[in-house]
C-alpha cells in the first residue's frame, strides 16, 4: 500500500543509524581500558578487555547501586499499580462527585517539574525519617507514576464493556472474586503496558533520586555521576556502568513489544 | 461506462495449497446492475479485489472493454467503490468529499464544471441540504450515501463495484439506501457489481446475479432464473427462507418417479416451499407427518403457515393456507420442481 | 470515558488509595512550596512574611527571564524538529514480521535509558577527543567543541534531545496509523490521490489525536529538562545552556535561596498547568468528537 514511502524508509533508515551509533560508540569504550581510549582513536577496539564489566561486577560501590535502583523501581512499580488499579476501575465505571475534577487534579501531577519537588520532599522524607532509603525514592516518583497508572488503566478499562460486570453479578460471583479472577486477567496487556511506563519513568529518573538518598541508598545513576566527578574521567568503567543500564530497558521492552502499540494507540501515556 | 470480461480469472494466496479463487469466466454487460451473492469465505472479496487491482490474479485475464486491464494498478482503471462502512475523507465537507475524485490525477476540469457535476450527483442522491456539513457530522447513513456519491462523481467511471454496502447501516432504513443505489443505477446507467451475503439485496437489486461457493460460480441468471431453477442444489439451498426442500427421487410414490423418469431421470428432486400444496394423504402423494406449525400471516382472508414435515429420513417444508395440527398425515402436492443428477448433502457453508 | 456509567459516591472508595499517596507525596510539598514561596527564611526558626515579593523579584530576575527563553527557544526547536520527523518515521515502519519487533525495540530502546546515561553517551560520543562524532568533524575540517562554542553547545543538546525523544514521537504516530483502516487507504487509492494527498486527507486527520498527545508531552517534558544538560554541558559554556529546571535546582539546593526558589517553582509550575490545561481540554474534544 502507498503508506510505506520510499523517503519515510529512507529516513527510517537513517534514523537508526543515528540511533545505533552512539550506541556501537558506547560499546567500543565499554571493552577499552582507558589508557587505550586516551591514546589511540579507533573504530573497531584493537585489544577488546572485559576489565571495565569485571570492575562493576565487583566493586560493592558499583553493585550496590544496580540493587537499590532495582528496588526502588520495583517498589514504585507494586505501589502504583496496586493503587492505580481500583482507582481506575472506578474512574471507568461510575460517575461520582468531583470525579472529572479529580481526574484532572491527578493528571497536572504528570505535569509537575521534579525540580519544584526537591526541597520539600527532602524536608519531608527527612523530618519522617526516610531520607535515604529506597521507599523515599519509591514514594516520590509515585507522585509522577501513580497519575500515569491511572491514566492508562482507565484508558484501556474504558473499552471493556460493562456488559462483563452485569454478567459476573448475575452468575453470583462476588466482586472480589469477579475483580481478581476475571476483570485483571481481561486487563493483562494494561497492566503490562502500567508496569512499562512505571519502570520506564523510575528507571530513567535522576534528579529525585540523587536528592533523596545520601550514601546508604545511592542508586547506579546517582554512582555514575560521583564516582567520576571523585576519581577524574574514568571513561571505560563509565561507559561500562552505562550497557549495564540500557539493558534492563531493552528486556523491557521486548516483553511488553506487542502490547506497547496498542497502549500508544490509546493515547495514554 | 465499461463491459467487464473476466477471462478463466484465478487466485490462490502465494504458499496455499488450496486456490482461493477457482477459474472464473464472467461477461457483465455495459449499464449492468450485477450481484455476486455467497456466503463468507466463497472468494466474494477476493474477486473484487482482483477487480479492483489491489490483488494480482494468479492465472486469467480481465477486460474493460475490450481493454487488457489485468497489469494496470487499479488507480488506473477507473473505477469506484463503495466499502462495508462509509470511507470519507474525514477532514472535509461533504461537497469537497465529493469533488475530490475529480481534482485528483491532473484533472483538467473547472471549478464550475467540477460544481455542475457535485450539485447533480447530490440532486441524484438527495443529499444537497447537508453539502456544506462536515464529513464527521453527519450520520451514518448520510456518509454512506455521500460515499457512493464520490464513487458515482467521475463522468470517467468504467464501473462501480459496492461491497456489502448495507452493512452498516441501520436495518430500518437499509430499503431507503437500497431504492436510492436502484434508482441512481437505473437513471445514471452505471456498470454496478454489487457484492453481498444477502440474497435479497442481491436479488432484489440486480439484474443478473452470480451465487459464489468455495471459490467457485456455481450459476450465473436473472434473479428469478437462480431462485426457480438453480442449477445446482446449494444454489437452491442457499436462496430463500427455508431453502429449497431435497428428497431422493426414489422416496416419491411410483407415479411421480415415473414422471422424473421421463424427464432425464433426476437422482435428487428440489422443491420450494411455496411451490407445493398440503391434502389430505393419498396413494399418488409425497406423504409426511406434521413436526412443527408456524403461522406467518393472512393472504386472501386465509391464515397461511409454514409447515416441517417428516418425510421418512428427511424434513421438508411446505408453506399452506390449509389448516393441519401437529401429528396429521398429509399428502404433499408438488406444483413445480428441479431434478438433480445426483444427491449432495448441502450444509450452510458451500457445498460439499 | 465510557459512556454508561452508574452514578455512586461510594466509588470515592476506589480512589482513596490514590489520593492519599498522591496528597502524600505531592499536596504536602507543594503546600510547603507555597508556604516558602511568601516567606523570608533566614534560617529555620527566623522567618518573615514578605507576600509576593519574592514573585515580583523573580519575575523580574534578568537571570530567570533569560532562562526563561532559552527555555522557550529549546522547546521551539525540539518540536519543530521532532514532531515532522517522527511522522515520516512512522510510516516508514513495516507493521509485522520480526523486522517490525526490532525496530520497535531500538526505537523504545533511548526512552527506557536513564537520562543521565543519555548525556553521558553523547559526551562520549560528542567530545572532540574521544567521540566518535567530535573526532570525525574535526577530522573533516570542523572545529567542533561543544564545550567552549555556545553554538556548538546548543546542538548537541539539540542532537541528543532528537535522539533520546523522536522515538516517542514515532510510536505514538505509528500507533496512530495502525488504526488507518486498509479501505481508507483503498479508496484514495482509486480516487486517484497522490502521496501528499493521501498523508493529509486520510492520515493526518486519523493521527490528530496522539499528535496532539505528543506535541503537548514534547512540550512539557522539553520543558522539564534538566538531566541532559547537566551531565553534557552543565548549563555552559557560560549559561549559555542553563533551562528553568537547573536554575530551579541551583537556586533550591545549591544556595538555599528557599523563599525565591519556592516563589520560582511555583510560577513555573503554574506555566506547565497552564500547558495540561490545554492538553486535557484537546484530548476531551477529541475523544468526544470520535
Amino acid at each position: 500500500m502507498s503508506r510505506r514511502s520510499r523517503l519515510s524508509r529512507w529516513v527510517l533508515a537513517g534514523y537508526c543509524v543515528y540511533l545505533i551509533l552512539p550506541l556501537y560508540w558506547l560499546l567500543t569504550l565499554a571493552l577499552r581500558s582507558n589508557a587505550d581510549i586516551a591514546g589511540v582513536f579507533e573504530l573497531v577496539p584493537s585489544n577488546p578487555t572485559l576489565a571495565n564489566f569485571a570492575e562493576i561486577l565487583t566493586n560493592p560501590v558499583w553493585y550496590q547501586g544496580f540493587v537499590n535502583s532495582i528496588s526502588y523501581v520495583l517498589l514504585n512499580t507494586l505501589i502504583s499499580v496496586s493503587v492505580a488499579l481500583p482507582a481506575a476501575y472506578v474512574f471507568s465505571r461510575y460517575r461520582f462527585l468531583g470525579d472529572r475534577q479529580l481526574f484532572f487534579w491527578l493528571l497536572t501531577n504528570r505535569m509537575a517539574p521534579p525540580a519544584v519537588f526537591l526541597l520539600p520532599f527532602f524536608q519531608l522524607y527527612s523530618s519522617i525519617g526516610l531520607f535515604d532509603t529506597p521507599l523515599a525514592v519509591a514514594l516520590a516518583h509515585c507522585l509522577f507514576t501513580v497519575p500515569l497508572s491511572v491514566w492508562i488503566l482507565e484508558g484501556f478499562m474504558s473499552g471493556v464493556p460493562t456488559e462483563i460486570d452485569d454478567m459476573a453479578r448475575i452468575d453470583g460471583h462476588s466482586f472480589w472474586f469477579f475483580f481478581t479472577r476475571i476483570f485483571l486477567p481481561i486487563n493483562r496487556s494494561a497492566i503490562g503496558v502500567t508496569v512499562f511506563f512505571c519502570f520506564m519513568f523510575s528507571w530513567v529518573e535522576l534528579l529525585l533520586a540523587r536528592t533523596l538518598t545520601g550514601s546508604e541508598a545511592k542508586p547506579i545513576v546517582v554512582v555514575m555521576t560521583r564516582t567520576v566527578s571523585a576519581s577524574g574521567m574514568d571513561w571505560g568503567v563509565l561507559a561500562a556502568a552505562s550497557v549495564f543500564t540500557v539493558l534492563p530497558g531493552i528486556l523491557v521492552v521486548w516483553f511488553v513489544r506487542q502490547h506497547l502499540v496498542k497502549g500508544f494507540a490509546l493515547g495514554r501515556v | 461506462m465499461a463491459r467487464i470480461r473476466l477471462q478463466e480469472i484465478a487466485f490462490t494466496y502465494p504458499g496455499a495449497s488450496e486456490p482461493t479463487l477457482q477459474p472464473i469466466s464472467l461477461d457483465i454487460q455495459d449499464g449492468e446492475a450485477f450481484s455476486l451473492l455467497g456466503a463468507s469465505g466463497a472468494g466474494k472479496t477476493t474477486l473484487l479485489n482482483l477487480l479492483s487491482g489491489i490483488l494480482p490474479p494468479t492465472q486469467g485475464r480481465i477486460f474493460f472493454d475490450d481493454v487488457d486491464v489485468t497489469e494496470l494498478p487499479g488507480r488506473d482503471r477507473h473505477l469506484a467503490q463503495v466499502f462495508q462502512f462509509p470511507v470519507l475523507y474525514q477532514s472535509m465537507s461533504v461537497a469537497q468529499n465529493l469533488a475530490f475524485p475529480l481534482t485528483t490525477r491532473g484533472s483538467t476540469l473547472n471549478r464550475e464544471a467540477i460544481d455542475k457535476r457535485v450539485s447533480a450527483i447530490a440532486k441524484e442522491l438527495n443529499i444537497e441540504s447537508i453539502l456544506k456539513r462536515s464529513a464527521n457530522a453527519i450520520s451514518l447513513f448520510e456518509k454512506q450515501l455521500v460515499a457512493i456519491g464520490r464513487a458515482l462523481v467521475r463522468p470517467d467511471v468504467s464501473v462501480v463495484l459496492l461491497d456489502e454496502p448495507l452493512t452498516a447501516v441501520e436495518p430500518s432504513i437499509k430499503w431507503r439506501l437500497r431504492r436510492t443505489l436502484k434508482h441512481v443505477q437505473d437513471e445514471l446507467g452505471v456498470t454496478m457489481i454489487y457484492v453481498t451475503h444477502d440474497q435479497t439485496e442481491a436479488l432484489t437489486f440486480a439484474e443478473r446475479v452470480s451465487v459464489l461457493a468455495d471459490g467457485q460460480i456455481l450459476q450465473t441468471g436473472t434473479p428469478e432464473a437462480v431462485y426457480q431453477n438453480p442449477a445446482h442444489q446449494f444454489v437452491g439451498h442457499f436462496l430463500g427462507s427455508p431453502g429449497m426442500n431435497f428428497l431422493p427421487s426414489n422416496a416419491f410414490p411410483q407415479p411421480l418417479q415415473r414422471s422424473f423418469a421421463e424427464d432425464g431421470d433426476p437422482e435428487t428432486i428440489g422443491f420450494r416451499p411455496e411451490s407445493a400444496g398440503l391434502t389430505a394423504p393419498s396413494e399418488v402423494l409425497l406423504s409426511g407427518i406434521v413436526e412443527t406449525q408456524r403461522v406467518l400471516g393472512t393472504a386472501q382472508g386465509r391464515v397461511v403457515s409454514m409447515y416441517g414435515l417428516r418425510c421418512g429420513a428427511a424434513q421438508v417444508f411446505v408453506r399452506s393456507p390449509a389448516s393441519f395440527a401437529c401429528g396429521d398425515e398429509v399428502g404433499i402436492a408438488l406444483q413445480r420442481w428441479v431434478g438433480f443428477r445426483e444427491f449432495l448433502r448441502v450444509g450452510s457453508n458451500g457445498a460439499e | 470515558m465510557a459512556q454508561n456509567k452508574t452514578q455512586d459516591n461510594r466509588a470515592w472508595l476506589g480512589v482513596l488509595p490514590v489520593m492519599l499517596i498522591v496528597a502524600f507525596s505531592g499536596v504536602i510539598p507543594l503546600m510547603t512550596v507555597v508556604n516558602y514561596s511568601v516567606q523570608d527564611i533566614l534560617d529555620f526558626n527566623t522567618r518573615f512574611f514578605v507576600g509576593f515579593e519574592w514573585y515580583r523579584e523573580t519575575l523580574t530576575d534578568p537571570r530567570f527571564i533569560d532562562a526563561f527563553l532559552r527555555q522557550l527557544g529549546f522547546s521551539a526547536a525540539v518540536l519543530a524538529i521532532e514532531i515532522p520527523l517522527g511522522i515520516v518515521i512512522a510510516r516508514g515502519m513495516p507493521t509485522q514480521g520480526l523486522r517490525a519487533s526490532l525496530l520497535l525495540v531500538l526505537l523504545a530502546t533511548p526512552l527506557l535509558i536513564p537520562w543521565n546515561v543519555v548525556g553521558t553517551i553523547w559526551q562520549i560520543y560528542a567530545r572532540s577527543d574521544i567521540g566518535l562524532l567530535g573526532v570525525t568533524l574535526n577530522e573533516m575540517g570542523f572545529a567542533f567543541n561543544y564545550t567552549a562554542e555556545p553554538l556548538h553547545a546548543w546542538l548537541t543538546l539539540l542532537a541528543t534531545d532528537i535522539w533520546h525523544w523522536t522515538s516517542l514521537v514515532a510510536l505514538l504516530a505509528f500507533a496512530g496509523l495502525t488504526s488507518v483502516p486498509a479501505a481508507c487507504y483503498q479508496a484514495a487509492e482509486l480516487d486517484g490521490a497522490s502521496k501528499w494527498q493521501v498523508f493529509r486527507h486520510v492520515e493526518l486527520p486519523r493521527l490528530k489525536g496522539v499528535l496532539v498527545i505528543a506535541v503537548l508531552l514534547r512540550l512539557m517534558d522539553s520543558f522539564m529538562i534538566y538531566t541532559e544538560p547537566f551531565v553534557l554541558t552543565g548549563g555552559g559554556p557560560g549559561n549559555t545552556t542553563t533551562f528553568l529546571s537547573q536554575y530551579l535546582a541551583t537556586m533550591a539546593v545549591g544556595q538555599f535561596d528557599l523563599g525565591p526558589a519556592a516563589a520560582f517553582s511555583v510560577i513555573y509550575f503554574l506555566f506547565i498547568l497552564l500547558f495540561s490545561w490545554l492538553f486535557y481540554a484537546s484530548v476531551m474534544r477529541s475523544e468526544e468528537g470520535s
